[in-house]
């Protein structure tokens, strides 16, 4: 059973996921995104942004609650639901051996899309087309992330889970990646941004959630989050601090 | 120190494995073979006596090629620290005399491990033959020698431009055309100058180990040659170590880096009943195997012609019964030598795993790629042991039943190998044991002239109940708690 157009593509129930007795990552958070929605997952490190997005994926087994992808219980059925991910971690570890095109064809292999004409299109909309056939060990900070980008695009996917995507990356990247999210969104998929840059955040994200300490400490657009902290005037930075510390 | 407590940690994390368990399992199987292995010894004796003192040391220069080439990537990228931990000390004030030792240490320690198993089948070679086994001492001597000559040679190989296209496999076509010229003309040794003395050594090593004496070589072999080459390697390394310069690294990570496309449209070759996720993790599995992601893909290699050698070598003296059986078995050692590329592969790449997971990928795909790889890179063991037959004096029927039984041989140690990768992956060298042991006791049951089609059987069942196992550690591998 897949979402419906403007359901919920993305729904989180009532997640626990304790690691040991003292140890609480994630306790009793609850959000929902929405197809053609930029969603802002904001938090101080440790904050358990990186562990929800982990349990999204399957990846990390919550000790209780929920999660929905596409219509799809993650728990139930992680393959199903991992395949509507496009996933780019915070600790991107790619093969160095591997050029960048020979690592875009592994994923396209893994995703089962054709490797073709689109995914030059996204090698040169990111400035890598022209260093494509290189071993990735030779690329920059930059180009690796992008590539790790490129990587989570593939296939269309339903739901993009982006953590920290902006590492590394320069003016006209960060640039061309909102203008690239936003045209997701406008294609109906919902997309999870997790980061720490928060100009990007405010001017990127219709709705934004700030965990702390692995609890909702504030959830709103960036204009009524402004609102609750008594902060119009101040750089988001200054907003994101009222709730996160 | 740093590079010590990394060590350390390694070995305190498989110490229940190399102390106990390890002795344990290589124990149990002596005292099983013992009785086969004493009765082989009159056979190795008999070979061993129509070997000259040039036919020792024309394999000691093969072993010494062998293992100069398996150094040769690895003792540039740590000279040079491209990709290495290493780099980090480039920024800081650390004297170029203390980098060098590090080096030395670093490519002697990579070496430790080869020549432990070295001092071990020599070893057990004495053991069953009679004969005398190496002085751990003289062994340490070597290996030092043999860690220097690998850093003179990457940087000369370097200078002179032999990692270019091609001149590096020319390179070591010349020395095992060297190696086999030695035989019969013992003045081309002269030509390996710098090799000889360890050319002789392993050499008079093999020669102690078969229990027949190998005798000097123009006065090469003992300690004071091994110990004047050791010296002469350790001042020329240390030389051209203080000369080189960002040029010098520039053209290493050239000669390292390969911008090449790769097995370019193998992914649509591979038969759709694999699965195209299965297709793409053997693609790139295949490609970062013969780019070297895992440091043990030239051992592997140079140890499979080692064992393909030895194996025809010394099935060409033996009795006419014997013949096919000790060819058998040397390919079936070189193809596991091979196919423990697939779990050493997996070792290095569980920090990756985030894609494969993330990606949706079903378990079926995680081992059917490594089962795929491990019979890939192993192909070509049993595929030049068949070649070869035909030296052994097989012909029609024979020649037939002598490849149906290496197909056996490879299907079963890379079948083992590959379905069992995620499993010996968690503990290496007790995995590699193992199914190292227990399909090389499989091939050695395909070897009985009247019993190997059971063989055929034995392979079915094997297959069903080792898929049944992958499914089950891969299904694992999906969720973390």
């Amino acid at each position: 059973m897949s979402a419906a157009p403007g359901e919920a593509v993305f729904h989180v129930e009532r997640l626990v996921k304790r690691y040991h007795e003292e140890a609480t990552a994630v306790n009793d958070v609850s959000l929902s995104v929405a197809g053609g929605e930029i969603f802002g997952l904001l938090g101080a490190n440790g904050a358990g942004k990186s562990t929800l997005l982990k349990c999204a994926l399957g990846l990390v087994r919550p000790t209780s609650g929920r999660l929905q992808v596409d219509g799809l219980d993650v728990q139930r059925e992680p393959l199903e639901a991992r395949r509507r991910i496009g996933y780019l971690p915070e600790e991107l570890r790619l093969y160095e051996r591997l050029t960048g095109w020979e690592f875009l064809e592994l994923v396209c292999g893994l995703k089962q899309v054709e490797c073709d004409g689109a995914v030059e299109e996204e090698f040169r909309y990111f400035g890598l087309y022209e260093r494509r056939h290189e071993l990735i060990g030779e690329y920059s900070l930059g180009m690796r992330k992008k590539t790790g980008i490129l990587a989570a695009l593939v296939g269309r996917p339903k739901l993009l889970l982006m953590d920290e995507p902006l590492n590394g990356l320069d003016a006209e990247s960060m640039r061309r990646l909102r203008l690239r999210l936003e045209a997701r969104a406008a294609d109906g998929a919902a997309v999870v941004l997790s980061s720490h840059v928060m100009g990007f955040v405010e001017r990127v994200c219709g709705r934004v959630t700030i965990l702390k300490k692995g609890v909702v400490a504030a959830s709103g657009t960036p204009v009524e989050l402004r609102a609750q902290a008594g902060l119009p005037d101040e750089a988001f930075d200054d907003v994101f601090l009222h709730f996160a510390l | 120190m740093a590079k010590l407590r990394i060590a350390r940690r390694a070995l305190a994390e498989s110490a229940f494995t190399v102390f106990v368990l390890g002795p344990l399992i290589v124990g149990g199987f002596w005292w099983v073979l013992e009785p086969t292995l004493t009765r082989a010894a009159g056979w190795t004796r008999a070979a061993a006596a129509e070997l000259s003192a040039m036919d020792l040391t024309a394999v000691g220069l093969a072993l010494v090629a062998a293992l100069l080439a398996a150094g040769l990537p690895s003792a540039l990228r740590e000279t040079f620290s491209i990709r290495t931990p290493d780099a980090a000390l480039d920024s800081l004030p650390v004297a170029p005399g203390w980098r060098f030792v590090l080096l030395a240490l670093t490519q002697a320690a990579r070496n430790a491990p080869v020549f432990f198993a070295i001092w071990l089948g020599f070893g057990l070679l004495a053991e069953v033959s009679g004969g005398i086994a190496p002085s751990p001492a003289l062994l340490g001597l070597a290996l030092l020698e043999t860690a220097f000559l690998q850093i003179v040679g990457g940087m000369v190989a370097l200078r002179v431009g032999l990692f270019a296209s091609g001149r590096l496999l020319a390179a070591g076509a010349g020395l095992l055309g060297l190696a086999a010229a030695v035989r019969s003309y013992p003045a081309a040794l002269w030509a390996s100058a710098p090799l000889a003395p360890l050319a002789t050594y392993f050499g008079n090593l093999l020669g102690d180990a078969l229990g027949r004496s190998a005798g000097p070589v123009g006065g090469l072999g003992g300690w004071p040659a091994q110990a004047g080459t050791a010296l002469a390697a350790l001042a020329l390394a240390a030389a051209l170590y203080a000369r080189w310069r960002e040029e010098d690294r520039e053209r290493a990570e050239q000669a390292l880096s390969q911008r090449r496309r790769l097995l370019a449209g193998l992914e649509r070759r591979i038969p759709p009943r694999f699965g195209r996720p299965a297709a793409a993790l053997f693609v790139r599995d295949l490609r970062l195997t013969l780019r070297g992601f895992a440091p043990s893909t030239t051992v592997s290699i140079a140890l499979a012609a080692l064992f393909v050698t030895g194996g025809f070598l010394s099935g060409q003296r033996l009795e006419e019964a014997w013949r096919a059986p000790a060819a058998q078995i040397g390919v079936s050692l070189a193809c596991l030598s091979l196919s423990a590329l697939a779990p050493l592969l997996l070792v290095r790449q569980l920090p990756f795993h985030w894609l494969e997971l993330s990606s949706g990928a079903a378990p079926e795909a995680l081992w059917t790629a490594k089962n795929l790889l491990a019979l890939a890179v192993s192909a070509p063991a049993a595929a030049i042991g068949l070649a070869l037959g035909p030296t052994l004096g097989l012909q029609g029927a024979d020649l037939a039943i002598f490849a149906a039984r290496l197909g056996l041989c490879w299907l079963t140690v890379g079948t083992m190998i590959g379905l069992l990768s995620f499993e010996i992956a968690a503990s290496p060298i007790l995995g590699l044991l193992l199914g190292g042991l227990v399909s090389m006791a499989l091939c050695a049951f395909y070897a009985l002239p009247e019993h190997w089609p059971i063989g055929v059987f034995l392979y079915a069942y094997l297959m069903h109940a080792l898929k049944e196992r992958a499914e089950q550690t891969t299904a694992r591998l999906g969720a973390q708690e």
